[in-house]
């Protein structure tokens, strides 16, 4: 096949997902397509996950880049940066950036991610209140901190955290405010949420629970200089990091026509249901859910690779079909979830009933049972099983061995005994292994 | 662990070794302790007759057992504690007011076959001479007495003929009810090492349980039980009828025998209704009497599988007939051997401590005797008629008719039989005193004064053995506290009383010397107990004394004490006419039964427990062959009941129920069960045995029967099961069952229980103690573990599952000891990574072998002891286990044989 001839696929969007699945296509099937990526942001992808810890001032910026100019240039890879798409011709197959390039494709790719959340309070467009999403927020934040002695972050959930306890590490006095009893309450029960405002306080991060913001006050020129909540607390502070989760971006594709929910919907390849146009990452949505952690989306983009390489194998729809069964197809997964804050080990995955209790009356007919493992000294953490089958964990402390929790709850295999599951994982992971070793 | 204060050895020992002599069962065995790493290893003594260096798994474990641990270090009276002289005024005032108003027969002193027969010289003296009533009797009822009728009637003494030399001398060893292996090791391994030597050698034994033992036999008797006496009226029949009486032997030393010999032809004469009354092959049947008739050297050892029964002397006398009738007595690897389960029973017949004996073998009914023995002491009285046998002691207690009680060194509230009724009477009783070396036994619990008396280490004297076999016990540690020998105790409350010119001992030996002298005293060679050689024994040869057995009437040309290996050599007896006697025996008096009931009970002792665990339950390691109390039960039975091994199970009766775990033991007949004597209230909720028991006793000796109770047995439901270690002794909640072990510096705790466990009370409890808490919760009675530590160490360690929790006990005990370990295992109880580790029962008690250790090695090829020794070490220290081995490779046998068979 001649370079003239070769399918051009446009990625729309330039962070992890983008970047990802440029790997996967480089590896997968080099050479077979003219490849364009168009970001918003002026650098290439580089690993957002590290925002928190280039904040605490524990990496450079210089190491978050996912690949130098080169890697681009050698898989022949165009990048657009700083110049995004701001529209889309779906039927002509043409995009048209900012600064008014024109783009055609064979192939749309939209990676297009998310945007923070607002919580729409007066006083937020004042200077010091502001996300940390970007590389320029961190950028900006950074610059700021010289002139900050108290912070607030607005949120605690595992940004909110890792900001709070960055800016923590600069001596700023912190305090996350959060609208729930507990931290990361969607990933942690009640008891594990306990410690972790423990530990939270204990680095010096203070913990306002069940906060109700109501507004932002205003300090000289027009700068943030603290929070008031609806309960009358006021937090005085020259900076607020909102960390109230994220938006997927799907302005474009819904410009386009593109079928739209909470975000751009495509089946489990990835496809939108508009021809040749995908969606991958933060942007997209599969069956209803939605995503926000690195893994599954990763796991996106090497479906994807598979389905655009079987794209370019063939224009036959009967014979894609044929080839597109034996691509694996996106599969929900338990999403562990690792707080990365020095000296503090949280995980979580799978599951959790945080309604239940371990008290002595929850004796029903439910099949489902909870165990825990509490230290005062070490740490915590807690199973869930439902039908005998592992379905939720949660640690504080001791993370160790947290992986055989993640395959565990994602092979659904009947896994007693509990205690010994609870204390020993990875004993009986290799016992389990073992017995099916014998039994095959 | 105490060391030896080397001030305080003898001066002829030197500083490293002292050679004395074992505190359990009636072997006797010489024990030399030497100085290992800051400790003194028990090892067998080379230089003595009874073991010759050999040793078993309970006195190899004896330095583990003599720390201060659990000791009573005071005088008590009342609950306080006092000094001595308070105390012993305090004895001497209550026996005097318990005189006066009620007389002699209202006080009474049990004692014990664990004493030295210098205090148990004293304690009869006291009692008999001074008192002047004869209710002194010991727990030598419970397993001695019916041997001692029946020789005494019989042979006219209290004297067991051969040694143990003759056992390997024979040619045919009768094993009548005694698991040898189990409760005398080292006769057992002296006469498994005769039949390696000489293979063609035959061991028979009679017992309805396959033991440990019956793994060596060419023979095994599974006989019902009861049926012992048919089994040898049969016996004799057989040799009467076949021809195989000696006739000049019967004709010139023995009388009465024309009385019985019809009688007995006639009535066991048919074989084939011997074979059914004892429900056992007619072959093998044939083959025992055939054997027996037709060997020369035959040597019938007896224990308590005769003894403990309603008609003990009975079958015990025709034991003794078998020998005379055929004329093998007397002579190398010839005679009947009744083996003594205490190692001071006999020495505590030599003086008298039974309540139908004087002193000295001479008997209460004897004028002649009483005088004798008046003057001899110079006493102010002497008792005329025998008194109460335990049993009636107990029951006269119980009655009122005896206010006070004087326990030394036993334990009756666990070893007699009705032993809740024995409880009561003792709670009712108006002066209990308890002479113990433990501060806290079932028994020591209801005494009014408790005497510290010094333990095994601490006292010199002298014991006898079955083999008649004097030897010394020596002191080689100091007495701790206030604790004192026994004797000293004894005679100064004989002070107090008034007699203390009579009591004016400094010192064993001057005891010693008083005993040789009365066995001398008058004596024409009509009293069988004879040491008159020993008069006189200076204080040096005492110290020194090598073992000996009685009688001893000279030096030997070596300056030693001439030692009696054989009596009746000359055919002489100690009867009146110096013939042996035959009695009438009846058959038809059979055991009572009460009730409708589904098992039998049978009781006996197990490997590495002694007695009532007072001393050999503070050894970790004897307490790894079994941890807990159970009852044993043929695995068919089992299935019927619809329980699984391992179960708790309630084993009941009219009397008493108890609460253990059940166990398979194919060896036992369908209907039959066992269960241990040692388990008590200290150690369990509900175990002990000998509350099942009714006390029926055989009507000569007293000898109350423990092998035949009827009992039903019912699964016990619990809906958890936990084991609790604890630094201290904690006070436990009220299970359905708990039992207790000692482990090192743990206390443990194994508990089930039907209702709900307060947990939340416990832990409210328990945290208190500790500054750090780690636990595993699910959030129901299901499951349950946690940690409680103090300054970095675990003091608290508790796992509570709907069965019995997994752990590796060994492992979690060094773990604790680890500040690195990882808090998840050692809640876990084992080690993180490693597969689950079942477990199985310690087998090699030296050696820390488990059974699936040796499993194993005989998996992969060994089929000898040898092998399997040398793969795993099992074996190879004391040999207690090997009998154990051995089933296990038999057992193994026989399945492969069954698969080749499939």
């Amino acid at each position: 096949m001649s370079s003239r001839s070769k399918p051009v696929i446009l990625i729309v969007g330039f962070g992890m997902a983008a970047g990802r699945l440029l790997d996967e296509m480089t590896d997968l099937s080099p050479d077979v397509f003219d490849i364009v990526v168009v970001g918003e942001e002026p650098q290439a992808a580089y690993n957002r996950i590290l925002l928190s810890p280039l904040l605490a001032g524990e990496v450079h910026a210089d190491n978050l880049a996912l690949h130098d100019s080169d890697w681009y240039e050698k898989h022949g890879i165009r990048v657009l940066t700083g110049d995004p798409v701001r529209d889309l011709d779906i039927d002509v197959k043409k995009a048209t950036t900012v600064s008014g390039e024109v783009i055609s494709w064979d192939y749309l790719v939209l990676a297009t991610g998310s945007r923070p959340g607002k919580l729409n309070l007066p006083g937020e467009n004042l200077k010091g209140v502001q996300a940390l999403r970007s590389m320029n927020d961190a950028k900006q934040l950074i610059d700021s901190l010289p002139n900050v002695q108290k912070a607030v972050v607005v949120g605690g959930g595992l940004l909110g955290l890792e900001a709070a306890c960055a800016l923590q590490a600069h001596n700023i006095e912190t305090t996350v405010v959060h609208n729930a009893t507990w931290p990361m309450n969607r990933q942690l029960d009640s008891e594990a949420g306990g410690r972790l405002i423990k530990a939270l306080e204990d680095k010096g991060v203070a913990f306002v629970a069940d906060a109700q913001c109501e507004r932002y006050l205003e300090g000289e020129n027009r700068t943030v200089s603290g929070l008031a909540l609806a309960d009358g607390q006021e937090f005085n502070c020259q900076l607020v990091v909102e960390a109230v989760g994220v938006v997927p971006e799907m302005t474009l594709a819904k410009a386009a026509g593109i079928p739209c929910e909470r975000a751009i919907v495509v089946d489990d390849k990835l496809r939108s249901n508009i021809d040749d146009v995908f969606a991958i990452g933060e942007c997209c949505q599969i069956n209803g859910e939605l995503f926000g952690l690195v893994a599954p989306i990763y796991q996106q983009a090497t479906v994807l690779a598979n389905v655009l390489s079987v794209y370019a194998q063939t224009k036959s729809e009967s014979r894609r079909q044929v080839l597109l069964a034996d691509c694996d197809s996106y599969v929900t997964q338990a999403l562990p979830t690792k707080l990365k804050v020095s000296g503090v080990h949280v995980f979580s995955a799978g599951q959790l009933d945080v309604s239940s209790h371990t008290d002595m009356e929850s004796n029903n007919e439910d099949t489902s049972v909870s165990m825990a493992m509490r230290d005062d000294r070490g740490g915590y953490r807690r199973l869930w099983w439902q039908d005998n089958r592992l379905v939720g964990a949660v640690m504080f402390g001791d993370t160790e061995d947290s992986q055989c929790y993640v395959d565990m709850i994602a092979l659904q295999k009947e896994v007693a005994p509990y205690m010994q599951l609870l204390l020993d994982p990875a004993g009986m992971e290799a016992e389990l292994a073992e017995q099916q070793e014998a039994s095959a | 662990m105490r060391s030896i204060p080397v001030q305080d050895l003898s001066a002829s020992v030197a500083a490293s070794r002292v050679q004395t002599t074992c505190p359990y069962c009636g072997v006797g065995c010489g024990v030399t302790l030497t100085r290992q790493r800051e400790q003194d290893i028990p090892v067998g003594d080379k230089a003595h007759p009874a073991n010759v260096g050999r040793m078993c798994v309970k006195g190899s474990a004896l330095h583990e057992t003599i720390g201060l641990q659990g000791r009573l270090l005071h005088p008590e009276v009342d609950g306080k504690e006092t000094d001595w002289n308070g105390a012993l005024n305090k004895v001497a005032q209550r026996l005097q007011e318990t005189l006066e108003k009620h007389g002699p027969e209202s006080v009474a002193f049990y004692v014990s076959g664990q004493l030295l027969t210098e205090d148990y010289y004293v304690a009869n003296k006291l009692m008999k001479g001074y008192i002047g009533s004869a209710n002194i009797d010991t727990n030598s009822r419970l397993c001695m007495s019916t041997a001692v009728a029946a020789h005494k009637r019989v042979f006219g003494a209290d004297a067991v003929p051969a040694s143990y030399e003759d056992l390997e001398l024979a040619d045919l060893v009768l094993l009548y009810g005694s698991n040898l292996a189990w409760t005398h090791p080292v006769v057992y391994q002296r006469i498994a090492a005769a039949k390696a030597a000489r293979p063609e050698m035959k061991i028979v034994v009679v017992d309805p349980r396959r033991t440990s033992t019956a793994e060596l036999a060419d023979l095994h008797l599974p006989i019902k039980p009861g049926t012992d006496i048919q089994l040898v009226d049969g016996l004799l029949a057989y040799l009467i009828n076949e021809g195989y009486e000696d006739r000049d032997f019967i004709d010139s030393h023995t009388e009465g025998y024309d009385n019985i010999r019809n009688d007995i032809s006639i009535r066991s004469g048919d074989i084939n209704t011997i074979a059914d009354s004892c429900d056992i092959r007619l072959k093998d049947l044939k083959q025992f009497y055939q054997w027996f008739a037709g060997t020369e050297k035959v040597v019938s050892v007896f224990s308590q599988g005769i003894n403990q029964s309603s008609r003990g002397v009975d079958q015990a006398s025709l034991i003794l007939y078998s020998h005379l009738i055929s004329g093998r007595i007397g002579q190398a690897g010839s005679g009947p051997f009744s083996i003594t389960g205490q190692p001071n029973a006999m020495g505590g017949r030599e003086v008298g401590g039974l309540a139908n004996q004087l002193a000295a073998h001479m008997n209460i009914e004897s004028g002649e005797h009483r005088d004798i023995v008046q003057t001899f002491w110079g006493s102010p009285t002497i008792c005329e008629t025998p008194g109460a046998k335990a049993i009636d002691m107990f029951r006269k207690i119980a009655d009122g008719t005896i206010k006070f009680v004087w326990i030394m060194a036993t334990n009756p509230v666990v070893s007699l039989p009705e032993s809740d009724q024995i409880k009561l009477a003792l709670e009712k009783c108006p002066t209990v005193v308890v002479s113990d070396c433990m501060a806290d036994t079932d028994t020591v619990r209801l005494a009014n004064i408790k005497l510290p008396a010094a333990g095994w280490g601490e006292k010199d004297g002298t014991v006898t053995n079955s083999e008649r076999c004097i030897s010394r016990q020596r002191k080689f540690l100091d007495l701790p506290a206030e604790v004192k020998p026994d004797w000293w105790i004894i005679s100064e409350v004989a002070a107090r009383l008034g007699f203390a010119s009579d009591f004016n001992y400094n010192k064993a030996a001057d005891i010693f010397r008083e005993h040789a002298r009365l066995s001398g005293y008058k004596n024409k060679g009509d009293r069988g107990f004879n040491i008159a050689g020993m008069i006189g024994i200076s204080d040096h040869d005492y110290d020194n004394l090598d073992p000996v057995q009685w009688p001893v009437l000279s030096r030997n040309e070596n300056g030693g004490f001439q030692s009696t290996k054989r009596l009746f050599v000359d055919g002489k007896f100690y009867t009146t006419t110096g013939k042996a006697k035959f009695h009438t025996v009846t058959l038809d008096r059979s055991p009572r039964r009460q009730g409708n009931f589904l098992f039998t009970l049978n009781t006996g002792r197990i490997r590495d427990q002694w007695h009532t665990m007072t001393r050999t339950g503070l050894s970790r390691r004897l307490q790894k062959h079994y941890s807990e109390p159970f009852v044993e039960m043929n695995p068919e039975d089992r299935r019927l009941l619809g329980i699984e091994a391992g179960e708790l199970v309630s084993v009941s009766n009219h009397q008493s129920h108890c609460v253990v775990r059940v166990q398979d033991d194919d060896g036992l007949r369908k209907g039959d069960v066992f269960m241990p004597i040692h388990w008590n209230d200290s150690f369990a909720s509900a175990a002990r045995t000998d509350s099942l028991v009714a006390a029926i006793c055989d009507p000569v000796s007293g000898q109350p029967a423990f092998k035949q109770t009827p009992v039903d047995i019912k699964p016990v439901q619990v809906r958890w099961q936990a084991i609790l270690l604890s630094s201290i002794r904690l006070p436990l909640p009220s299970n359905d069952y708990w039992a207790y072990r000692v482990l090192g510096d743990w206390h443990m705790y194994i508990m089930a229980g039907n209702a709900k466990l307060n947990i939340s009370q416990m832990k409210k409890q328990w945290r208190k103690q500790c500054d750090q808490w780690a636990e595993v919760d699910a959030g129901d009675q299901a499951m349950m573990r946690l940690v409680g530590s103090r300054q970095g160490r675990p003091i608290l360690w508790m796992a509570l599952h709907e069965e019995m929790p997994q752990w590796n006990e060994d492992w979690l005990l060094e773990a604790m000891k680890n500040p690195e370990t990882s808090m998840r295992a050692l809640l876990l109880g084992m080690p993180l990574g490693a597969r689950l580790d079942k477990g199985s029962a310690q087998i090699c008690t030296c050696n820390q072998v488990d059974e699936d250790s040796i499993t194993k090695a005989i998996s992969e090829g060994c089929q000898t002891v040898e092998c399997v020794g040398k793969q795993t070490r099992a074996g190879t220290t004391c040999g207690s286990c090997i009998p154990e081995i051995r089933k296990l490779i038999t057992r193994a046998d026989s399945r492969e044989e069954e698969e080749v068979l499939c």
